[in-house]
């Protein structure tokens, strides 16, 4: 019986290393980027670049190379995960500054605000109190961009897309570069 | 037919030319990799969208690709289920057997052989190793820390030898500690109850540039169990009325500085100090000479103090290479009736990681340990003082495929000890894994080595047929050796969900146990000894399941639960006697077949957390332990940010119940119903 366990062990490390070697030369055939990114990290760096290609108006003061106050409501791993990126260069490079806050002065004297899915019940009441105003608006919530939102992030088969709602963002005075809208879903076009 | 050195010889070829293998055989898979935000940052836009993603966080996502039956107990599992102490929280984890023969004396396990000593788990904390090589096993009544502060438990079901080394043969249990910078702030906890009589906690931490730190200080006193029913058992010391003796109080004292040092290094240092006193009922031998005396009971203090401190170093070398050492020091005293040591380890702990080479993550890995003890040997238990050493190197090898779904892992560590020299334990596994599933396979060598005891113990235990039993530890114990297979298969089904299945067979050879060689011929027995050699008596197998879900349909409710089977079959092997036979059914009379648990946790409002754990243990010890049910409830309130007051309810199905039987260190009592109340006040 001891021969046995040894027999037996012996020979399922003799099958896992056969494994091993015809897996190792099969990878030369099946090779392919094995890179992947935390989904809120993508998320965090994507606001980062819509915030990049936005100009705001000049009478509001804000356009590159001035401040520009990102407010996250309703999910903190991005609240947190862009509060780091906003100590970067390239961030410090464009003013950028990352807050949460609740009261509705505070909300609407943003240049951009992120409504995570916590605020899902809550907004199209956001919506309405940044109408109007030079406000950047943008959202991982399903049917964001439809709704009145500027930019809707997705998941979709494992990348992260966009949808920019360009009726929304014209109404705001915004304006988003073509390099980024060529990357996006447009929907609310003005001759639609 | 292969000998043993065949079968090393072969297992080191394997683990030796496996990078190598790998290596030129893998040259053109691009790099196993997760891009950190600032990798993203530097992208363009362009190349952003078409960047895969995944929805785990990197805790998740190393979790949901382990080749191995792994489970994570958190810092908010084990606040909600009203655990008091880490034996407690324990009972949490799925596979995990938990009882108490008391109420300071824990038997903890996995996939069996569950007694007092349990000898075949590795226990860390924050890698240092409180397994104790006197006997086999861990001293869990010594084992204590502000719970608030432990960041989570890890155990892996099954042998972690290849990477852990000896002893870790059914699994590894790892409590690791919050960092300090996760701790800044003035935190007092206070409480007590029906059998907590009094418990409170006090921690400070705060930094200074990079540097963050923690002190802290906890005292609790426990009262005692009550008397068994059974007749006249133990009447002499468990008066009627009363509770029984086995109450604890805990004193423990520590710090944790975690220091920044620059970008790639990460250093830190902690250490803690404990005074513990239990009660104590059991029988001994107060005259050890001829004419043999009966033994009689006796009711006494265990004193158990210690203190550790260890250094811990982590340095990138350069991207993808890095170097982590650990230095520490630990020190216990044990005092009981019979038995008085000193023990004082030193160790040595060197690993360096090369990741992404050519899709591999190696490991390479060294360990020196040098362990000094002191015994005051009495007339009932007399053991040797000496120095052991250990010695060890590892190394561990995983390969990724397949645009990292298919993953192989490979592993060996070679181990050398005082008493039966090199010791090898490899490991291979493989796993198949998405985001969502993961399906996994292993087999393993794992090994229990022989402790100090089964080297040189002259035990005068008990008297049996006017004859003095005494427990020898001659020397003779070979190590024991464990093959392990296991399948298992992980899926979230959506999220917020996990089901994991894990099904393994367990070969044992040489299990050490007493064997009394009652023998006409053994000059002992002539002499009216009767000698009971510590030794390696059985074989044995087993195999089972458990399964266990986590599902969190909305934000303010968690269900949570498992089942484990397990089934044994042990054999006497070499001697097959009339002695024997007992150590067979006592070896499998230790786990139940069935357990399982199930959790509920609701947040109705904001502020309040309501949460009750339902514990099934089935019968086992023969039946003289009959199943159990546990009901444990715990209900919160935050009426501030810093403040939270919480009620517990303890075993709250029975009065009281027996969880296990007397021990060799001490008389079981019933664990009564409990109820406690904490108050946390925190202040950043």
């Amino acid at each position: 019986m001891n021969n046995h366990f040894r027999h037996s062990f012996v020979a399922s490390l003799y099958t896992l290393l056969c494994a091993v070697l015809i897996f190792a030369c099969a990878s030369t055939l099946f090779a392919q980027e094995d890179v992947k990114a935390g989904v809120n990290d993508l998320k965090a760096v994507y606001i980062f670049n819509f915030i990049r290609f936005t100009d705001w108006p000049l009478r509001t003061g804000l356009k590159r190379g001035s401040d520009v106050k990102l407010l996250v409501l309703g999910d903190r791993d991005i609240l947190s995960t862009m509060q780091s990126i906003a100590e970067k260069k390239a961030a410090r490079e464009i003013g950028l500054s990352v807050e949460s806050c609740a009261t509705d002065s505070c909300i609407s004297a943003a240049s951009a605000l992120f409504i995570g899915s916590g605020e899902r019940d809550d907004y199209p009441r956001l919506l309405d109190l940044v109408a109007g105003h030079p406000v950047l608006t943008i959202s991982d919530i399903p049917g964001f961009a439809a709704h009145g939102g500027m930019i809707e992030i997705r998941y979709d088969n494992k990348k992260l897309t966009f949808v920019v709602n360009l009726q929304a963002v014209n109404r705001s005075g915004l304006y988003i570069s073509a390099q980024l809208l060529q990357l996006g879903e447009i929907i609310g076009r003005d001759h639609e | 037919m292969l000998s043993g050195y065949d079968v090393f010889r072969r297992s080191c070829m394997f683990a030796c030319l496996l990078p190598i293998m790998v290596a030129t055989g893998a040259t053109a898979v691009a790099a196993a990799n997760r891009y950190s935000a600032d990798d993203l940052l530097s992208m363009k836009i362009e190349d952003l969208v078409n960047v895969k993603v995944t929805t785990l966080s990197k805790h998740e996502e190393k979790y949901m690709s382990t080749a191995g039956a792994v489970f994570v107990i958190s810092s908010d599992d084990i606040r909600r289920s009203g655990a008091r102490s880490i034996p407690d929280a324990l009972r949490l984890a799925p596979g995990l057997q938990v009882s108490q023969s008391n109420m300071n004396q824990f038997q903890i396990g996995i996939r069996g052989q569950t007694d007092f000593f349990t000898d075949l788990l590795l226990v860390m904390v924050d890698g240092r190793p409180i397994y104790t090589t006197t006997f086999s096993g861990v001293w869990w009544v010594a084992q204590n820390y502000p719970l608030q502060d432990i960041e989570r438990i890890e155990i892996v079901r099954g042998p972690g030898g290849a990477v852990w080394g000896s002893n870790a043969v059914n699994g590894v249990i790892n409590i690791i500690t919050k960092n300090s910078g996760a701790t800044q702030g003035l935190r007092i906890t206070g409480g007590g109850g029906t059998t907590d009589k009094g418990f409170g906690n006090i921690s400070f931490g705060s930094h200074a540039g990079n540097l963050d730190y923690r002190v802290y200080a906890m005292n609790e006193l426990r009262g005692g169990g009550l008397p068994t029913h059974g007749g006249l058992s133990h009447l002499t010391v468990y008066p009627a009325g009363q509770n029984t003796p086995d109450f604890r109080r805990v004193n423990q004292q520590g710090f944790r500085m975690d220091w920044d040092a620059g970008a790639t290094t990460r250093i830190t240092l902690h250490g803690d100090a404990y005074q513990v006193k239990t009660g104590v009922a059991n029988y001994w031998m107060p005259i050890v000479t001829l004419p043999v005396q009966p033994a009689r009971e006796y009711r006494g203090l265990n004193g158990f103090n210690g203190k550790n401190m260890v250094f811990r170093l982590e340095k990138e070398l350069v991207p993808d290479i890095l170097f982590k050492g650990q230095l520490f020091y630990d020190q216990y005293k044990l005092h009981t009736q019979i038995m008085r040591e000193q023990k004082e380890t030193f160790d040595g702990d060197f690993q360096v990681d090369f990741n992404n080479v050519l899709s591999q993550n190696i490991s390479l890995g060294t360990n020196i340990r040098r362990l000094r003890t002191r015994m005051h040997n009495t007339p009932q238990f007399q053991l040797p003082s000496r120095t052991t050493k250990l010695a060890s190197f590892f190394i561990n090898d995983e390969l990724r495929l397949f645009d990292g779904l298919f993953r192989i892992i490979g592993g060996m560590k070679m181990e050398r000890n005082s008493y039966t020299g090199w010791v090898y334990q490899p490991s291979a596994r493989a796993i198949v894994s998405d985001d969502n599933w993961a399906l996994w396979v292993s087999a393993s060598q794992a090994a229990r080595t022989p402790n100090d005891m089964e080297n040189g113990l002259r035990w005068n235990l008990k008297s049996s047929a006017g004859k003095l039993v005494r427990q020898i530890g001659s020397g003779v114990a070979r190590t024991e050796k464990v093959l392990s297979y296991e399948v298992g298969a992980r899926l979230r089904p959506v999220e917020e969900s996990l089901i994991e299945l894990t099904a393994f067979k367990i070969r044992y050879k040489g299990v050490l146990d007493t064997w009394q060689n009652r023998s006409a011929t053994n000059p002992y027995i002539i002499n009216g000894i009767i000698p009971e050699y510590l030794t390696n008596v059985l074989n044995g197998e087993g195999d089972g399941f458990e399964a266990n879900f986590r599902y969190n349909p909305w934000q303010w409710l968690t269900l949570k639960g498992s089942y484990t089977y397990l089934h044994q079959v042990y054999t006497d092997y070499p001697v097959k006697d009339g002695e024997t036979i007992w150590t067979v059914r006592s070896n499998k009379g230790q786990d139940p077949a069935n357990r399982f648990h199930l959790g509920v946790g609701v947040n109705p409002v904001k502020g309040i957390e309501f949460d009750a754990n339902l514990y099934f243990t089935g019968p086992f010890r023969e039946g003289d332990i009959h199943g159990y049910h546990r009901l444990d409830m715990r209900l919160a309130w935050k009426p501030v940010e810093y403040l939270e007051v919480s009620l517990v309810g303890q075993d709250m199905l029975q009065a009281s119940y027996q969880s296990n039987t007397d021990s060799i260190v001490g008389y079981a009592a019933r664990i009564p119903q409990r109820y406690y109340a904490q108050v946390t006040y925190t202040y950043h």
